[in-house]
């Protein structure tokens, strides 16, 4: 054998060395624990459930790059808040969690997630909607990637008003009514003695409730958080706010297990025809309302419609909205594996994939680049144009001890409700308690 | 001294590697996760461990001089324990009374029935219980209604658990039904070792059932009534399902109680280490309870 063989026989070794070297890559595990309550997307009619579409997800992804294992664990509520900060405390968070910005945020002020500045190119955050951009920026970082949001307003039930004669009452025109025009449509609505015992359905029993009991404050011009993360319960506006949805309390016109209703039951008065408005998202309105009316929970004729909650004279509500995004934690991993997990969090929420869960869940994407996917629905274009007109109202989500403000909270609604506290000093006490909280972050 | 304790425990080495497999774990999975709980309840501590900072006592002076939903928590938790324990035990005591004298068969079924709830999820006892509460869906109102009860009274239907005033009674009444079926086993096991002749000794000199049960079955389970006492109590403390699962410690903290509070901290509020000094707080309470009643009770036992 030559020289010359040798050197092109060594040669083609080399290249065939170097050429399997780019397929077979060092193996990564990435774990992404997600919250899977939503549904899967309608065009996926195989899977019975968002887990697994999102398993489906991270096999897809395990098929583009065999050296990459996704451990995919679907998360339950509670889990969300106990398995989670237990597993970051004990050092061995997930890679990447999807959870809404109110318990992010929790974690970005703790700095144990990664600055996602660093990692992500900037064409992909520039596609980003950049309200949001700034929402998840705490101190300068990007503690999680935003990937969808819902907003919060009115659902009435129509076809009641229509039986009790007062549907000419609602403001299907502009969706925009004043609180004493609300007032009389409810006041009308019950006396004519339909069954709907009390119009408004609302939960003050855990915060979860509280997009619709705020909605009256903002209603009234007042506030929760002002800019700059300040608790605005000292605000008299607040207090004109509080008062009105306490007034609707005294005066019978929302269920008077409030204090302590499970959101099933909420919902419940709605489907049974006990209460015709509900406070719900373009969630409530496409897929629970159908879904119960599937499943026979409907008992009274349903035609719901949306309309924003009520203001007084002179006031602009906006509407409040919460992004859910991807938080990727700090845990000490190389260059090579934070690239592979930031390529699988670029899967996850691709624009792609954005599109593929807004049509199952009427959410609304974080990217421009998913368009308005829903688009076709009137409804989801209202809203669009609502809160183009309106704005959206801002609900402390990226505050520090936002989560333990907003746990302080329904107590004292219920506690107000239940006569032991008057308004003025439920917001009295309050301030104090946020304050409290606030000097103790 | 020392001398001396070191030579008994080499005198017993035996019966110590007999009990070590069960030694170890006690000490790993409790003794352990104990001590790093007081530690713990000294420092201020989030998820993030770089960030934690001692504070000495002032997660202890926060919780006796602001946490006003924790000493309202310490409250209601009392008045579980005064409510349900006594109840929960009577009711037991009761039925295994009733129960032991009947066949095998229907022991078995009352065994059975009562023991139910303690196997049952907690979650879907929590679930009918809401059912069954519910104001304008709920069973119990139904029923009332019904039977005109409402009408009677001139009342409107009733909040269960909506109210101050009930929520807590309706709550001790969920947490006594599935606290009376393992109190029922030992009762019934405690009463199957009384000698029988002491009954028909009594029967003897004229003595009617209820003196029976005052001179012989009560004296003689005592040593179950104690260890049913102390562990129904140190259990009642730590009551938190069903508050999770059906008030959230509300309506305005009527029934809040030390653990519901120690959990909110802990995983929604993410203070580790003020969760801490609750469990700490707990501890003490319980420990301090359970004395009193050896104390009290182990003397009338013996």
């Amino acid at each position: 054998m030559n020289r010359n063989r040798i050197a092109m026989l060594a040669a083609g070794l080399l290249a065939f060395v170097f050429a399997t070297s780019g397929l077979a890559q060092e193996p990564v595990t990435i774990t992404y624990w997600t919250d899977p309550a939503l549904a899967a997307p309608a065009h996926h009619p195989e899977f019975d459930s968002l887990a697994e579409y999102e398993t489906w997800q991270a096999e897809q992804f395990m098929e583009m790059y065999p050296h990459v294992t996704v451990e995919v664990q679907g998360l339950d509520w509670p889990e969300l808040s106990t398995k989670v900060p237990a597993a970051i405390a004990a050092g061995n968070p997930p890679d990447i969690l999807k959870d809404y910005l109110g318990r992010t945020t929790g974690y970005g002020h703790q700095e144990v997630t990664v600055d996602l500045y660093q990692h992500l190119p900037q064409e992909e955050i520039d596609d980003l909607l950049p309200g949001l951009v700034d929402l998840y920026t705490i101190n300068g970082s990007l503690h999680a990637m935003p990937t969808y949001f819902w907003e919060h307003h009115m659902i009435v039930n129509k076809a009641l008003f229509d039986q009790a004669g007062v549907g000419d009452l609602l403001p299907l025109d502009d969706r925009d009514w004043t609180q004493d025009e609300f007032i009389d449509a409810i006041t009308q609505l019950r006396d004519a003695g339909i069954g709907v015992d009390y119009p408004f359905a609302l939960q003050v029993a855990s915060e979860q409730g509280d997009y619709d009991f705020h909605a009256f404050v903002w209603g009234a011009g007042g506030d929760i958080w002002r800019s700059g993360c300040n608790p605005a319960f000292d605000d008299p506006k607040t207090l004109a706010g509080v008062e009105f949805a306490n007034r609707l309390f005294q005066e019978g016109l929302i269920n008077p297990d409030a204090p302590t209703v499970s959101n099933n039951d909420k919902l419940n008065l709605f489907f049974t025809g006990k209460s015709a408005i509900i406070g719900g998202s373009m969630y409530t309105l496409n897929v629970q309302i159908p879904q119960a009316q599937d499943e026979g929970l409907v008992t009274v004729e349903m035609d719901p419609v949306l309309l924003t909650y009520p203001h007084a004279e002179g006031e602009v509500n906006g509407f409040p909205a919460g992004p859910t995004g991807f938080a990727v934690f700090d845990k000490g991993r190389s260059d090579y594996e934070m690239e592979w997990v930031t390529e699988f969090l670029l899967y996850l929420n691709s624009t792609e994939a954005q599109i593929d869960y807004v049509n199952g869940n009427s959410q609304f994407p974080t990217r421009r680049s998913a368009g308005a996917p829903l688009a076709d629905d009137p409804n989801y274009q209202l809203v669009v144009d609502l809160i183009a007109e309106r704005g959206t109202e801002d609900m402390g989500l990226a505050c520090a001890g936002f989560y333990e403000v907003r746990v302080a909270q329904p107590p004292r609604w219920q506690s107000m409700f239940l006569g032991q506290e008057t308004p003025a000093e439920v917001l009295e006490a309050l301030t104090e308690e946020a304050a409290d909280i606030l000097s103790n972050q | 001294m020392s001398g001396d304790l070191l030579a008994r425990i080499w005198k017993g080495r035996w019966g110590y590697c007999f009990v070590l497999p069960a030694l170890i774990p006690f000490v790993i999975f409790t003794v352990y996760p104990l001590l790093q709980g007081i530690w713990l309840s000294f420092y201020k501590a989030g998820v993030n461990r770089a960030k934690w900072t001692f504070i000495g006592l002032d997660n202890y002076v926060r919780l006796f001089t602001r946490d006003n939903a924790f000493q309202i928590g310490v409250k209601n938790t009392f008045l579980f324990v005064l409510v349900v324990v006594p109840v929960a035990l009577v009711i037991s005591l009761f039925v295994a009374v009733i129960v032991y004298p009947l066949r095998q068969r229907s022991q078995t079924f009352f065994r059975i029935a009562f023991y139910m709830p303690v196997v049952s999820a907690g979650v879907i006892l929590a679930m009918v219980w809401l059912i069954i509460y519910s104001r304008e869906f709920g069973l119990l109102n139904a029923s009332l209604e019904m039977l005109g009860i409402f009408k009677l009274f001139g009342i409107d239907k009733i909040g269960w658990l909506a109210q101050p005033d009930t929520a807590l009674l309706s709550l001790s009444l969920v947490v006594i039904s599935w606290s009376l079926g393992q109190p029922l086993i030992l009762f019934r096991a405690g009463l199957g070792a009384i000698p029988e002749e002491l009954y028909e000794a009594a029967k003897l000199d004229g003595a009617a059932g209820w003196q029976q049960f005052w001179r012989i079955t009560l004296p003689l389970l005592q040593p179950t009534v104690l260890f049913v006492l102390v562990t129904l109590t140190i259990a009642v403390f730590q009551v938190f399902v069903v508050v999770l699962l059906m008030t959230l410690g509300g309506p305005a903290n009527a029934t809040q109680t030390i653990v519901f509070r120690l959990y909110e901290n802990a995983f929604t509020f993410f203070k580790f280490g003020y969760a801490s000094a609750m469990a700490v707080v707990l501890l003490a309470i319980i420990s301090v309870v359970a004395a009193v009643q050896f104390r009290l009770l182990d003397r009338q036992a013996h």
